[in-house]
């Protein structure tokens, strides 16, 4: 559904806003329109432009899944005004959206690979779309791992999807902090993403890796993954750019030849291999 | 090939007037910009073009003493792509629109072959996988009466671009001046011909054609100043090299190459209140690539003029089959430090893997007494559509 | 119009040969790892004069100087990307500017360049100790047609002959401008003339003209950029949180982006005129910062660039401050 002028968003109005640590909240947004309603429709990866009145736009990836109808839900880390102010958002408030944008996970090509996904903080917000996608479709996929992590326990998101994931047999899930972040009673790991990945040893030649989390945590993970000689172009990660129009106009998130936002934000390693430094 | 009295370009632009808008050359306090004419002085604003060197200015309606045969400061960008835009309004109780609908057709009168490339380079990004529907209709209502360069100034070098001073490339009718009084005018695009053949002359003859050429050739010589892109690869490979951080370092990271440049159109999204505004941006500001929570991956000067070298000859290039530039020379022109983008384009041959600061080493700044390699042709760099 | 450029040199500084000795004070400086880097002029292959940062002793020869070099050297001073600094990285050789046995650096300066020095002296943004200080005797700067910049009109002797004292060395002196005794001292008492013509107009003349200019700034920031006084590492017009002025340009953020500048530069800029030069669109900033310091004189009593130690007045709060605004 394209809207009528290129930039005007969608009205969309808060139905949820779910605390899941102290800065992150899941944003529910319903359109008002009931023929976007209908007819907006997106693939995991995409991500959205909200906009608060006064406050401004920021990108957010679309964290439920395409199948999950009547709403969409974008997970808010407090960073700074425009996310300041969508935490402040009363029910009922209404929030701009423009979008779907950018590409998405290349769900086809992942068929039959044994999965691993790898996160970070609110990076498993980036995630999650594609993983409920894959556990909705267990059949087509190889073995799945999720890993992941956060600072300390408080900073765990999901909780409830964590637990359900664990309970789910065919699927291994591992958790962990930071060290100094365990609380009493952990029974996680303790350590860092990309030291429990190089622990964990997961992987073989068919396998594909998708991860996204904070810029310092990607680098590390890219780099323990190249060091396990995982191939460059089976590991996917998610950027971040700093991403202003979407549309691959303005020039902020150009990075190289790509954009970010028309390009990506969804990537192989072999893509941005080049460029890391610039982007992460 | 007609050829068209001043008179009758003046009486058919005066006829426009009555219904749409007239974008053409102003002249204020010594320089020329263009601009929408304003409906109280009307025509008496116009500066025309003043012919062959040498021709004196003409009487009738007022040209001033502006250095008509100069560069604008400003290129026709604005008028598709404008400096600040409102696109809509958003309040707690609901979203409006603020895109305006430009209802009036326009003439842009007098935009050079530089300035007119540029408008289709910008087509690539505007009009390509993600239309902006408002720069669709600017160019929709917008029909451009393009001016051949008689006197290239020492800045130029659209002619190493693929461009040259009687290029029409994204020109509807493109004039060539004979003298003060009489163009050669042509027809280019579908919309161009037919207004041509709405305006009274006569076919050009032999004697007009042999003119034209001879003033082509010329305006091609006069233009000494030449660019030389390296290939992809090169590029590449030189991203790493401490001559960026050389070249650079006199630059004061302000918006005037970015500003001034028919193709550079990045911008920025703000907030004024409820209403939510596009506005130019330059990738050479120092806050072009800060991120919500402070993080900024080009926070050193060098990373971004090289971004800026790199976007324009290389990236630009691989997405699009040209070069963004187009040669006008007003980075140059107007830059207050006189960062020279040819001199830096073509000192990436002089570095190597044993001279990995090449002809920059020990230079930081704008370039050196070392000649750049002159006379060499102009190579087809920049892919014509 | 080449002409009356020359008259303006009567005696004193032909600069050619001035420019041979800027070169061998820089060839001695830098071979004698004195200094690190000299900051000077030279020239592009368009024949454009431009700033020149000098590392090698063998590259000083490229050193210039001529009636064109306008650019205002102190400015990279406060660049750490040129001078060196906790934070500057040179790309790639790792330089970081002024990478020399002494972290020296020789900046060469005009009269009225120096002026701006001072400022930042006084507000403690040089180390006076790690500069050497070459003062330039300048016969008056021309524009590309070869027209004397107006800001050279009134140019007195002993700015266009920096004062010794202030320098670590001068060269090229001393200069005497044509008709400059007359000049100087209407310029010493305090001539603001410029100014008083706008202060002629109504309000309404006032608006009008203004916001015409207002109307044509494209927000570039190169007059901020240029000035060798705005070093602020994150200039208020750069904050996002809040956002002060929306970056859009429009008369209404242009008008305010332009009267705060002016009001931070007040009692502190020192009228080196690189502001309006840089202005691609012609809007007569040096008029708006004279209007301040005229504000300055007659309230304070006070002129940026004369003394190193004296600070603004703006900058501090003094006893004898006149009050008598204050009900």
């Amino acid at each position: 559904m394209r809207p009528a002028q290129i930039y005007t968003p969608f009205a969309t109005r808060v139905r949820e806003l779910r605390v899941e640590t102290r800065d992150v909240k899941t944003l529910r947004l319903e359109f008002e329109d009931e023929r976007v309603a209908a007819t907006f429709a997106f693939e995991p990866g995409q991500f959205v432009e909200l906009s608060v009145a006064g406050e401004g736009e920021a990108t957010f990836c679309l964290a439920s899944s395409p199948e999950e109808t009547g709403y969409v839900e974008c997970s808010v880390k407090r960073v700074g005004l425009v996310t300041e102010a969508i935490h402040r958002l009363d029910p009922d408030a209404l929030v701009g959206l423009r979008g779907p944008y950018g590409n998405s996970f290349p769900l086809q090509r992942m068929e039959g690979r044994d999965l691993i996904f790898v996160a970070g903080g609110i990076g498993l917000a980036a995630l999650r779309s594609l993983i409920k996608v894959v556990l909705a479709e267990r059949g087509k996929f190889g073995s799945i791992l999720i890993l992941y992590g956060a600072r300390s326990v408080e900073d765990l998101v999901y909780r409830e999807e964590l637990e359900q994931w664990r309970s789910l047999k065919g699927l291994k899930t591992v958790l962990t902090v930071d060290p100094g972040g365990e609380g009493a009673g952990w029974k996680g790991e303790v350590g860092f993403v990309p030291a429990v990945l190089e622990r964990l040893k997961p992987g073989g030649k068919n396998s594909t890796v998708v991860t996204c989390g904070p810029p310092i945590m990607i680098r590390y993970v890219l780099a323990t993954l190249d060091k396990m000689g995982f191939d460059p172009q089976e590991v996917i990660t998610t950027l971040e750019m700093k991403m202003k129009c979407g549309l691959g106009h303005c020039g902020r998130c150009n990075v190289g030849p790509l954009y970010v936002c028309r390009d990506g934000p969804v990537f192989t390693y072999a893509q941005i291999r080049e460029f890391v430094e610039q982007i992460i | 090939m007609k050829i068209l009295e001043r008179k009758a370009l003046a009486d058919f632009f005066n006829d426009w007037l009555a219904e749409g808008e007239l974008i053409a050359p102003v002249e204020i306090e010594g320089r020329l910009y263009f601009r929408q004419l304003d409906e109280e002085k009307r025509l008496a604003q116009l500066v025309w073009p003043v012919g062959q060197p040498g021709a004196a200015a003409p009487s009738g309606e007022r040209p001033k003493a502006a250095p008509a045969d100069t560069l604008t400061v400003n290129s026709i960008k604005e008028f598709f792509f404008p400096r600040r835009q409102e696109l809509y309004e958003q309040r707690p109780e609901g979203i409006t629109s603020r895109v305006a609908r430009d209802e009036r057709q326009r003439l842009l009168l007098f935009a050079r072959p530089c300035d007119t490339r540029g408008l289709t380079i910008l087509d690539r990004v505007f009009l390509g996988q993600s239309e902006d529907q408002s720069y669709r209709r600017a160019r929709q209502i917008t029909t451009i009466i393009g001016l051949h360069c008689l006197k290239p100034d020492r800045h130029c070098f659209c002619t190493s671009l693929g461009g040259g001073p009687f290029d029409t490339e994204g020109m509807d009718l493109a004039l060539t001046p004979l003298d003060g009084e009489r163009f050669v005018a042509r027809g280019i695009s579908e919309k161009g011909k037919k207004l041509l053949s709405s305006l009274s002359g006569n076919q050009a003859g032999d004697g007009e054609r042999k003119r034209l050429e001879q003033l082509r050739k010329a305006a091609e010589a006069a233009i000494r100043r030449r660019i030389e892109v390296p290939d992809q690869q090169a590029m590449a490979k030189r991203f790493d090299s401490p001559y960026w951080g050389e070249v650079s370092k006199t630059c004061l990271s302000c918006g005037i190459c970015s500003y001034l440049c028919p193709t550079c159109h990045c911008f920025d999204i703000v907030d004024e209140g409820y209403l939510r505004v596009r506005c130019w941006d330059t990738c050479s500001s120092d806050t072009f690539t800060r991120m919500a929570a402070g993080q900024n991956p080009r926070k050193h000067k060098y990373t971004r003029y090289r971004q800026r070298i790199y976007h324009k000859f290389s990236y630009f290039k691989e997405n699009f089959d040209t070069y963004s530039c187009v040669g006008c020379g007003r980075c140059t022109r107007h830059c207050p430090v006189k960062i020279d983008i040819a001199e830096i384009v073509n000192g990436i041959a002089s570095t190597s893997a044993r001279d990995p600061a090449g002809k920059a080493a020990g230079f930081a700044g704008a370039a050196t007494t070392r000649p750049v390699r002159a006379g060499t042709k102009s190579t087809d760099n920049g892919a014509k559509r | 119009m080449k002409q009356s450029g020359k008259a303006a040199q009567d005696i004193g500084n032909d600069t050619g040969k001035t420019a041979m000795s800027l070169r061998k004070i820089a060839t001695e400086l830098l071979a004698k790892k004195a200094v690190g880097l000299v900051i000077g002029y030279g020239r592009s292959p368009l024949g454009d004069a431009v700033p020149l940062l000098v590392r090698r002793a063998e590259d000083a020869q490229a050193l210039q100087w001529n009636q064109h070099c306008t650019y205002n050297l102190v400015r990279y001073l406060t660049d750490p990307e040129v001078v060196g600094g906790p934070e500057a990285r040179g790309g790639g050789d790792g330089s970081g500017g002024a990478k020399s046995d002494s972290g020296k650096v020789a900046v060469v300066v005009k009269g009225c360049d120096l002026k701006a020095l001072l400022v930042l002296q006084s507000e403690n943004q040089v180390q006076r100790e790690r500069l050497t200080v070459i003062g330039l005797s300048c016969p008056g700067l021309t524009d590309e047609q070869g027209r004397p910049l107006s800001k050279c009109r009134d140019c007195p002797p002993d700015v266009h002959n920096p004062r010794e004292e202030l320098c670590d060395l001068v060269v090229g002196g001393p200069v005497s401008r044509s008709g400059s005794e007359t000049e100087g001292q209407q310029a010493r008492d305090h001539d603001f003339r410029d100014v008083d013509e706008i202060e002629a107009l109504s309000p309404a003349e006032r608006r009008v003209l203004w916001d015409g200019y207002f109307a044509r700034c494209l927000r570039c920031y190169a007059c901020r950029n240029v000035c060798p006084l705005c070093y602020c590492k994150e200039c208020v017009f750069d904050q996002h949180d809040p956002r002060w002025v929306s970056p859009a340009a429009s008369v209404a953020s242009n008008r305010s982006f332009h009267l705060i500048r002016a009001y931070h530069l007040a009692g502190r800029c020192v009228d080196c005129g690189e502001c309006e030069r840089a202005c691609p669109v012609g809007i007569p900033l040096r008029r708006i910062n004279r209007k301040a310091a005229k504000v300055v004189e007659e309230g304070f009593h006070f002129r940026a660039g004369l003394d190193p130690q004296a600070k603004s007045p703006l900058v501090g709060f003094a006893d004898e401050d006149p009050q008598e605004f204050i009900e």
